[in-house]
């Protein structure tokens, strides 16, 4: 597993987690160590994100465009790398 | 939520109650199923201290939970019948018990009532364990796969 494909996993950990949690709080809306845990991971999944895309380009559609070119298109798409 | 307000004069008074309040606590909470079952004379399910059910005696530290109760305030709850029938003879007086049903750990529930245990915070896997196992909650792991030797963990 080379460096991105390590990044783009540690992109699925957490969104799974962070899935998990959100269902968890579907039906325990107040449960304070619950939010916390939602908010840790969602930190780290937008950090992640950011590091990803700035190192290897768009994760979605929604994280592009500064470079200067669109690489949604020009590059492997995420699941291809 | 259902309104089980009928000042204690229902047929079967809910358990636990005190003075028509509905209360959930220890003496109206039946003890919990042990997630095994059987099947066709197969056990299936995790074996205790598995899977966290040796936990399930824990009462979660829920603030809505233990919240008093303002004056005439009602809480939903599982009611079960305060005397059921016992199972085991059948009208002609023959013995039943154990192969024509109404013993399980729910014989006290009213039938086609479907009931959920609240789920706790607790038991959580690791990041990475959790998207290998499906589940971030260890109690909500079943690798229902007779056969299998999968622990659960």
């Amino acid at each position: 597993m080379n460096e991105q494909q390590k990044l783009y996993r540690r992109i699925q950990v957490c969104s799974f987690v962070l899935q998990e949690t959100a269902l968890y709080l579907d039906s325990h809306p107040f449960c304070r160590q619950a939010l916390r845990y939602y908010q840790k991971h969602r930190r780290l999944r937008e950090e992640l994100i950011e590091q990803y895309e700035s190192r290897y380009g768009q994760l979605t559609i929604y994280g592009g465009g500064a470079s200067g070119s669109w690489h949604w298109v020009t590059e492997p798409f995420p699941w291809e790398v | 939520m259902m309104d089980m307000r009928n000042n204690g004069q229902g047929p079967r008074g809910p358990i636990g109650s005190d003075s028509g309040r509905v209360r959930r606590g220890p003496a109206s909470r039946p003890s919990m199923p042990t997630g095994r079952f059987s099947l066709y004379g197969q056990t299936y399910g995790p074996r205790a201290g598995e899977n966290g059910f040796g936990a399930l005696q824990y009462e979660p530290e829920d603030p809505l939970f233990d919240a008093p109760l303002g004056e005439d305030e009602v809480r939903d709850q599982a009611v079960p019948i305060a005397d059921p029938p016992a199972a085991g003879t059948d009208p002609d007086g023959e013995n039943t018990a154990g192969t024509c049903g109404g013993d399980g750990v729910l014989a006290a529930y009213p039938l086609a009532m479907v009931y959920a245990p609240d789920q706790a915070w607790r038991e959580l896997y690791e990041d990475e364990e959790a998207l290998s196992e499906g589940t971030l909650f260890r109690e909500l792991n079943f690798p229902f796969c007779p056969g299998c030797r999968r622990s659960g963990r």
